[in-house]
C-alpha cells in the first residue's frame, strides 16, 4: 500500500469519527460545576470529612488518659503514703528492740 | 464575562476565570474542546461509549484544577488537556481485557461488497479503526495526535513527554505497521467480494 492510498484511508476515517457529541454528554459536563459545588455545601459530606478527624482526637485522648492513669508518679495518694511511713516506723522500731 | 468578545479569549485565560468559579469561563472552554478532544479519545480507545465516559472525567479534572493553573508556565492549556484525555485513555485501555473491541459503528462491513477502488468511505475508516486497535500504544497515540488531530510533531511530542525526533520514528513506524496490517485487510476483503 502506497502513502497516497494510506493518507485516503486514514482521511476517510477522520470524517467517519468526527462526531459531535451528543447532548446528555454535553448536560453532564455542564453541570459539574453545580455537582461539585452540591457536594462541598453538604453537611453529610462536611461529617464525612470530619469522622477521620474525630476518631483520631478520641484515640489521642484514650491514649492520653491511659497512659496518665498508669504512670507510677501520679499514683500518689494520701493512703500510700500512710503506709509508707507505717513501714518506716516498723523499721525503726525493729532497729530500736535488736 | 461578556460573551460578545469570547471567541478572542484565550484557553489560559479562560481557565484562569475558571478557578474563580466563573462557569461562563468553563462553558465556553467545553464549548471550543469538547468535540475534538471526544473525536481523540473516541479514536484512541476505539469505543464512543468509553470516550464519552473520559471526557466527563477529563472536564472534572479541569473544573478542579483551574484554580491551581499557573499562568506562568508555558504550557498551553490544549497541550496540558490532551495530556489528561491521552492518560485517561491509557488508563482505560489498560483496565480493558487485551481484545480487539470497536465501535459498533465499525464492526462489520455494510452495503454490498465493492472492489478496492470504489471502497466507501465507511468501509475505509472501518479498515483503518481495525488497523489501529492492533499497533502499539504509542505508535497509535502518535498517529492519532498527528494525523488524524491534524497536530505539529513538536505538539505531538510535548504532548507525549518524548522528543521531535521519537515522534517521527513513532509515525514512520506505525505508518509501515498500519500499511501491512490493511494490505492484509484488503486482500482478505477482496477474496471475499470475488
Amino acid at each position: 500500500m502506497n502513502d497516497k492510498t494510506l493518507d485516503d484511508y486514514l482521511q476517510a476515517y477522520k470524517s467517519q469519527t468526527d462526531h459531535s457529541p451528543s447532548r446528555k454528554l454535553m448536560v453532564n459536563i455542564l453541570t459539574i460545576p453545580c455537582q461539585s459545588r452540591s457536594i462541598a455545601i453538604q453537611p453529610w459530606n462536611w461529617f464525612d470529612l470530619m469522622v477521620p478527624k474525630a476518631v483520631g482526637w478520641a484515640l489521642t485522648c484514650c491514649l492520653g488518659i491511659y497512659l496518665g492513669l498508669s504512670s507510677p508518679e501520679m499514683v500518689n495518694n494520701s493512703m500510700d503514703e500512710d503506709y509508707y511511713m507505717y513501714d518506716q516506723a516498723q523499721i525503726m522500731f525493729s532497729e530500736d528492740i535488736e | 464575562m461578556k460573551l460578545n468578545r469570547a471567541e478572542n479569549i484565550p484557553d489560559e485565560q479562560l481557565m484562569l476565570r475558571t478557578g474563580e468559579g466563573d462557569r461562563t469561563a468553563y462553558k465556553l472552554l467545553v464549548d471550543r474542546h469538547l468535540r475534538i478532544f471526544l473525536s481523540f479519545a473516541a479514536r484512541v480507545v476505539g469505543d464512543r461509549a468509553e470516550a464519552e465516559d473520559i471526557l466527563q472525567e477529563a472536564f472534572i479534572r479541569v473544573w478542579k484544577n483551574a484554580a491551581k493553573w499557573d499562568q506562568g508556565r508555558k504550557t498551553r492549556f490544549t497541550t496540558w488537556f490532551y495530556r489528561v484525555v491521552m492518560n485517561l485513555c491509557i488508563d482505560v485501555k489498560r483496565k480493558r481485557k487485551p481484545t480487539i473491541e470497536l465501535d459498533e459503528a465499525f464492526e462489520v462491513f455494510s452495503g454490498a461488497a465493492k472492489p478496492d477502488e470504489y471502497m466507501s468511505d465507511k468501509q475505509m475508516a472501518q479498515m483503518i479503526a481495525k488497523a489501529l486497535v492492533q499497533l502499539p500504544e504509542r505508535q497509535r497515540i502518535a498517529m492519532t495526535l498527528c494525523y488524524l488531530q491534524s497536530l505539529g510533531n513538536m505538539e505531538a511530542a510535548e504532548i507525549m513527554g518524548v522528543s521531535t525526533g521519537a515522534i517521527e520514528s513513532l509515525l514512520v513506524r506505525g505508518r509501515k505497521k498500519m500499511a501491512e496490517i490493511l494490505k492484509a485487510q484488503r486482500q482478505e476483503f477482496l477474496k471475499e467480494t470475488m
